[in-house]
């Protein structure tokens, strides 16, 4: 008992905090930030604060928190800062309090439109992953605040190395967690709700025609939908490979090379989705960088530069000069 | 701080106390945070699976996990009735009814109309929305026609292959209508 719970010690400390540098996390933190921000930026929820009451069906963190919402104008000033706290995350200039400032007004700006009807999910890993980058040490790699601090030690002695640290890892791994979670939720729900009829019935051939009668938050990009729901077979296998890789998503957080081919499965699944059906999932699509090993990329990348530059001064140095003939 | 320490169980004060080895870069305290909130996240996420419940942010993501049977669709529809002759209805959706989009108008009308007494929140409800829709237009956020009413129908249609009969639902059903005081 005691040999098991060592080794189950064990590995949730190399899954969790395996020691790495901060760059691959500061890139996500710059990528994720800038596209919310960037996503964001047009968005506005003041006309919420003008709806009826007759809409309002408070979802359980508003209920039980008494969070009202506010009138037009506190809710532009909220979503005002809101923004611009998302702008700094990205950049990386007072990361720790302009990440929380996200999380917490995110979460309530966010949360908002769930009150009126229907909750929708897709901002709801958005506000997960915000609480992450919290709590998290994201801004000590590719951040304004690390070259602040690296020129102020440049004035002492001692200058700060980036270190390797378990730090770096847990987040990035909360967030696959997340994505496991999820999706895992999600195909277990249609087999515990359906069973093994949502594959082997016209389920996903009428949810294909259904979806072009207006029934989602956005109508379908193409009607393809409507000829695949001419070929059941092949609507089945689609329902079929959906069940499989959702239920199987959580195999992608311990193989690599399940993680390989599940990952951007669901990715192009989510799109799918969107181009056949209408639903939008592009909150998901985006969280997908947490995914890619951003430090690697840029270090191949920086290899190439410097090959390149190598290649440049060689070739120049080779070249005959004017004086030369 | 010290406070705080001194009131925990002596097996945890023990080891926060053991704090000579940050092989992981972290502290001990900062490990049992962060091991906390891992838990916090897994724990409220398999909560909500096995209750089959949702929690926002947390859920059980149960979008589209019951099984269609039939070829049919129905669904609560919002639709304006302009302000001249002939009174053409027109369905009410995209920039019509911001900031509501067509499935959480849908399924607030549904909710509401699912109340005991619903009559009063839905008139109240759908004035709202011939309200909004009428100050979106004056404010140019859209180019619909002015609009003396507004009626909710409940439509019903027989699925065509091709989805031809978008605009003609086989069954129409006036759940309520208001009109402008």
């Amino acid at each position: 008992m005691i040999h098991r719970m060592q080794t189950f010690r064990e590995r949730w400390t190399r899954f969790w905090f395996k020691p790495v540098g901060p760059l691959n996390l500061g890139l996500c933190r710059v990528l994720f930030f800038g596209a919310f921000f960037l996503f964001y930026l047009p968005q506005d929820v003041r006309a919420w604060a003008e709806v009826s009451d007759s809409f309002w069906m408070p979802i359980d963190l508003f209920k039980i928190l008494h969070v009202p919402v506010l009138s037009g104008g506190l809710l532009a000033a909220i979503q005002g800062v809101w923004k611009v706290s998302l702008a700094l995350s990205c950049l990386g200039l007072f990361t720790r309090p302009s990440t929380v400032t996200s999380f917490v007004l995110g979460a309530y700006l966010l949360g908002i439109p769930n009150n009126f009807g229907k909750t929708h999910h897709f901002d709801a890993l958005v506000v997960i992953i915000f609480g992450i980058m919290a709590l998290s040490h994201c801004g000590d790699g590719c951040s304004l605040d690390q070259l602040i601090r690296q020129a102020r030690q440049r004035n002492t002695l001692s200058v700060h190395q980036p270190r390797m640290s378990g730090e770096y890892t847990w987040p990035v791994r909360a967030v696959w967690v997340m994505f496991a979670l999820i999706f895992f939720a999600a195909g277990l729900s249609k087999l515990r709700h359906s069973g093994l009829e949502w594959i082997l019935s016209d389920n996903m051939a009428i949810m294909l025609i259904q979806h072009h009668y207006h029934t989602a938050n956005a109508d379908p990009l193409v009607s393809w939908g409507l000829s695949l729901a001419q070929h059941i077979w092949l609507t089945r296998l689609m329902a079929a490979a959906t069940v499989a890789f959702e239920v199987g998503y959580p195999l992608a957080l311990f193989s690599r090379k399940a993680r390989w081919v599940i990952v951007p499965s669901v990715f192009f699944m989510q799109l799918g989705i969107r181009v056949l059906m209408g639903p939008t999932f592009t909150q998901f699509l985006i969280c997908n960088l947490f995914w890619i090993p951003w430090d690697r990329i840029s270090l191949r990348f920086a290899e190439g530069v410097d090959k390149l530059v190598l290649r440049k001064r060689l070739v120049s140095r080779n070249e005959p000069t004017k004086h030369d003939t | 701080m010290s406070r705080i320490k001194n009131s925990l169980p002596a097996r945890l004060q023990a080891f926060l106390a053991n704090d000579k080895t940050r092989v992981l870069g972290m502290s001990k305290q900062r490990m049992l945070l962060v091991n906390a909130f891992i838990v916090f996240l897994v724990a409220n996420s398999l909560f909500d699976i096995a209750l089959d419940e949702q929690h926002w942010p947390f859920a059980q993501y149960d979008m589209y996990s019951d099984v269609e049977r039939k070829y049919s669709v129905s669904k609560l529809e919002l639709f304006g009735v302009e302000q001249e002759p002939p009174y053409h209805e027109i369905p009410l959706r995209g920039s019509y009814i911001q900031p509501f989009d067509q499935a959480r108008l849908n399924a607030a009308f549904r909710r509401i109309n699912s109340k005991e007494k619903r009559e009063h929140s839905l008139n109240e409800a759908l004035l709202d929305s011939l309200t909004r829709y009428e100050q979106l237009r004056l404010a140019g956020r859209h180019n619909g026609p002015p609009l003396q009413g507004v009626r909710l129908y409940k439509l019903r249609w027989r699925l065509d292959n091709q989805a031809e009969n978008v605009d003609r639902p086989d069954r129409w059903e006036l759940v309520a209508e208001v009109e402008r005081p």
